[in-house]
């Protein structure tokens, strides 16, 4: 997870349509292999997002449990998203591209926690 | 974001990792982790959601998997937990939330071609960071 300048992030007025567009993002990948192990990598990206539904009411708020999944309040699109991505670590780079047809996509607005109330 | 066995989700969760693809916030990211466009960013660390996906014998990952329970994604076997599922990895936020898993086809430096699967999150708005002030800012999960 890595904050971002908010200009890298574009939604329509309507919030049918959005995208995100970052250069030269640093990450680390940390993971548990033989140890702890951190990765330092160099990520570029633009993804876009088009709804393809009408935003539904989502989540059930503080009517459940805070680690609840539903613990959120909602109006959420299904979308249709691509991507194309680039990226380099520990002498290694790639070049990729996909989109959401065989997996998913969503956008909307939520608030969640002390916005509930 | 995964591209082939180097950076794959599957991986991180079958190592019982602690971060990944918009997997953890909070103690385990500093909010300045990261720089996009050469400018680094400071705000302070938002919090991660109470909830999330407990790895057996292992860490919570404070993250869900909101989409329909039909899909499975194909190189990670990660089922999706419903339409009724928090997409946001932080709480006390109100803002607009994207995300997507893509599925394709990456190339790499070593003329392989690797499947490519992500998880991309979007976040912005406001929040209430873990030092108890409200700010505004976007975070991605990569």
């Amino acid at each position: 997870m890595v904050e971002l300048p908010t200009d890298a992030f574009r939604v329509s007025h309507d919030g049918r349509r959005a995208t995100l567009e970052a250069k030269d993002v640093c990450l680390v990948n940390s993971f548990q292999f033989l140890g702890p192990n951190n990765v330092a990598a160099k990520v570029s990206l633009k993804v876009g997002w088009e709804a393809t539904g009408p935003a539904v009411r989502r989540g059930r708020g503080d009517e459940v449990d805070p680690t609840d999944p539903a613990a959120f309040l909602g109006r959420i699109a299904p979308a249709r998203s691509t991507g194309s991505f680039s990226g380099s670590h520990v002498g290694f780079s790639f070049k990729a591209s996909g989109d959401t047809d065989r997996g998913y996509a969503l956008l909307g607005r939520e608030r969640n926690g002390a916005f509930l109330t | 974001m995964g591209v082939g066995s180097t950076i794959s989700r599957r991986d991180l969760l079958k190592y019982g990792t602690a971060t990944g693809a918009a997997a953890t916030v909070g103690a385990a990211m500093p909010a300045a982790h990261a720089h996009g466009h050469g400018l680094p960013r400071v705000s302070p660390a938002p919090k991660p959601i109470p909830g999330g996906i407990q790895i057996p014998d292992g860490p919570l990952i404070h993250t869900f998997l909101p989409g329909p329970e039909d899909v499975t994604l194909p190189f990670t076997g990660l089922t999706l937990q419903g339409l009724e599922v928090e997409p946001s990895v932080i709480t006390d936020y109100r803002g607009f939330t994207a995300l997507a898993y893509h599925v394709g086809t990456a190339t790499g430096s070593d003329g392989r071609r690797y499947d490519l699967e992500t998880d991309v999150r979007a976040m912005e708005g406001t929040y209430v960071a873990e030092d108890g002030s409200r700010k505004r800012a976007l975070f991605a999960g990569l």
